[in-house]
């Protein structure tokens, strides 16, 4: 029996433009995901929280920047607690140069202005790992 | 508004059209609504503009209630002042994004040569943490400009003619910053009644951030604070602006914008009355804010009916005497919401036809978003096309040679009338909960908004609201973009510079100034003492207190701010 996949989606506390997490956590629980949503200060709450939360994906939101030193902090923290199996993928406003550092750092997922909902549905269904 | 002749003579017409549609038409629906969602007409005719009363509510321009604008002349007496945002980087960065600027020569008012600085701050300066506080790693500089101290304030302005010059000032608490400006200015040999500006504040439109902390009544003791100050020493600045524009961007649509803004007005009003101060005296720099969205007549509708129910307000629900306070000064902004990074092109074509709508409907400063808004800080060659077309409507449409030009037409006064309906069925559910800090804490407002915006994405999810490039006409383009890059020394710098002007500085004084700012932000959140917030902001501002102490303490003593948001 297939267990729902659940994500945590999350962004910058002092982030209030939250048009696009919003509509994306929309898509996701249509599409039978379990969504848990939260806002962060410091990037090891995010590791805690998808740890915590026993979660399969990390999604997280970057509209007014300052994600790349976030993405590095979660993905190295990942890997030292061995929680490399969780898919982390990012959305918002990022340059071409960011988005290609960000694949570098194993960030499957990048999504920009203009991505539809339904490719990243897509995309988390088809990457997340499987449970055994 | 029309003789019976004319409106038997307008039935007789419509019946004849009536007529010629059924038979040409057979069978077909044509079913329509505005971008608000008011069901509208296919065609507008004299009967459906006949109960207006011309006099009491559309009249001239300059009359009471001044749906047709503030002054009898608008645009054939200045252009409306290009107050475009900016803010990225260092402050030399902004700076000389400023004189990119100003090589675009924006449109600007009589009388002003400089083009106005409409401020934006990075996050951090925003909400007050310094460059040096471990949450501001990664984030300096990155979407607006990073600002700590006041040789910061300096290395921005310095230069520049201050009592010729505008500049509007966006942070979450304007105390520090304004009080920084206000300091910078007097090192600079000007007083403070000879600035002019705008706290364009709006600490009033969290009412759907789930972060914060504070509570509706401590939002307007501090907004009452800043117009008592703003009215004894400030006469050129504009205290408040009631944003339409962050309700709209919030989710909002047009009649709801026009509520919001306008019960926020009322609860200001209220309690700054109830604080001792004259409406007479604060009113008149007030000033209201719209956004631009897509649907054009909706936005010319919705800016003639706010006018008109200001000014309504002004003279009869709060007796002001004073014509100045009736005048309903309003800007605009395109609606950022409405841009899309697909085939960001066709940005610049939404730009021209929202600034439009803002100017058919008198705008006196406007705010023409550029075209790479959804993908990065935008580019010169972009801000430049901004300034265009706004210069292009004035200099070659011709749309700004006649005030009000749409006046009359059976379709936009019908709107206008059906926008205030709308908008008064709203304010009056807030006013039935005791007003917007009422409504606000009754998690109306927040309801209101997330149900709008979580509609207006999910609409054009299905296709139901139609976008050209996102939904329609898609391609599989992927639009080559060179954003504007932050140098990379500029976090470095910016920690730096902080750190060395604390150690530069008179430790104690600052200590003493800080303590004394936060007795005063305590004393006035307690009620206990008010009309000393601000310049006891400025003391501490003078005594070398940093931005992110001041507003640490300001927030703190006061009670507004941020809430722990993590896990």
């Amino acid at each position: 029996m297939d267990k729902k996949i659940k994500v945590l989606m999350t962004h910058f506390d002092y982030e209030i433009h939250d048009r696009g997490i919003r509509h994306v956590m929309h898509g996701l629980r249509d599409a039978g995901m379990e969504v848990v949503f939260t806002r962060f200060r410091y990037p090891e709450e995010i590791v805690a929280t998808a740890e915590q939360e026993d979660v399969d994906a990390i999604g997280i939101s970057s509209l007014s920047g300052g994600h790349m030193y976030v993405c590095e902090q979660v993905m190295k923290m990942l890997k030292e607690k061995k929680l490399e199996h969780i898919l982390v993928v990012v959305g918002g406003i990022m340059s071409d140069v960011e988005v290609e550092r960000l694949i570098g750092m194993g960030i499957k997922g990048v999504f920009r202005a203009g991505t539809l909902i339904s490719d990243i549905v897509d995309f988390v269904t088809s990457n997340v790992a499987v449970r055994a | 508004m029309f003789s019976k002749e004319t409106l038997d003579e307008a039935k007789e017409v419509r019946e004849q059209w009536n007529k010629e549609t059924k038979r040409r038409y057979e069978g077909e629906e044509f079913a329509s609504q505005t971008g608000s969602g008011i069901p509208i007409k296919l065609v507008y005719s004299p009967d459906d503009i006949a109960h207006i009363d011309f006099k009491k509510n559309i009249g001239m321009p300059g009359v009471y209630p001044y749906t047709r604008g503030a002054y009898p002349l608008q645009y054939q007496f200045t252009p409306p002042m290009a107050s475009h945002g900016l803010g990225f980087g260092l402050p030399e960065h902004t700076r000389e994004i400023w004189e990119e600027y100003r090589k675009a020569q924006p449109l600007s008012m009589r009388g002003k040569q400089e083009p106005a600085m409409f401020l934006i701050p990075d996050l951090m300066t925003c909400y007050g943490y310094d460059p040096d506080h471990p949450l501001a790693r990664g984030r300096v500089g990155v979407c607006g400009i990073s600002m700590s101290t006041i040789e910061d304030w300096h290395r921005l302005y310095d230069g520049i003619p201050l009592d010729r010059f505008n500049t509007f000032l966006a942070f979450d608490n304007v105390f520090p910053p304004l009080a920084m400006y206000t300091v910078m200015a007097e090192e600079n040999g000007y007083t403070m009644d000879q600035l002019h500006g705008l706290s364009h504040w709006t600490p009033y439109r969290h009412i759907a951030d789930d972060g914060m902390a504070t509570t509706p009544d401590l939002v307007f003791k501090l907004l009452v604070e800043l117009l008592d100050f703003a009215t004894r020493r400030m006469p050129n600045w504009s205290t408040i602006s009631l944003s339409g524009y962050g309700f709209e961007e919030g989710g909002a649509n047009g009649y709801q914008q026009m509520a919001l803004m306008l019960s926020v007005f009322i609860d200001v009003v209220e309690k700054a009355v109830a604080a001792g101060l004259d409406p007479d005296s604060f009113v008149p720099k007030i000033s209201l804010f719209h956004g631009m969205e897509m649907d054009l007549l909706e936005q010319v509708a919705k800016m003639r009916a706010t006018k008109r129910m200001y000014a309504k307000l002004v003279r009869e629900r709060f007796g002001c005497k004073d014509p100045r306070a009736e005048r309903p000064i309003m800007a605009i902004q395109c609606a950022n919401v409405t841009y899309r990074g697909e085939q960001p092109m066709n940005n610049i074509i939404r730009s021209s036809f929202e600034t439009l709508a803002g100017m058919l409907g008198g705008a006196s400063a406007v705010w023409t978003t550029p075209y790479d808004e959804p993908l990065g800080i935008h580019t010169e060659q972009a801000a430049m096309l901004a300034f265009r077309i706004q210069q292009i409507l004035v200099y070659e449409t011709g749309v700004t040679k006649v005030s009000d030009p749409l006046a009359g037409s059976y379709y936009v006064e019908w709107l206008t009338d059906r926008m205030e309906e709308e908008a008064t069925k709203v304010m009056k559910e807030i006013e039935e909960l005791g007003g917007y800090a009422k409504a606000w804490e009754s998690g109306l407002l927040r309801d209101m908004l997330v149900q709008q915006l979580e509609k207006y994405h999910w609409e054009i999810h299905t296709g139901e609201k139609p976008i050209v490039g996102a939904n329609i006409y898609r391609t599989d383009e992927k639009p080559v973009y060179t954003c504007r890059e932050l140098d990379a020394e500029v976090e470095k710098t910016a920690v730096d510079r902080v750190e060395k002007f604390k150690a530069g500085r008179d430790a104690a004084k600052a200590a003493a100034a800080e303590k004394e700012l936060r007795k005063a932000a305590s004393d006035s959140a307690s009620g206990k003492k008010s009309g000393e917030l601000m310049e006891a902001t400025i003391e501490a501002a003078r005594a070398g207190c940093t931005m992110g102490e001041m507003t640490t303490a300001l927030n703190e003593e006061f009670g507004y701010g941020h809430r722990y948001g993590g896990c």
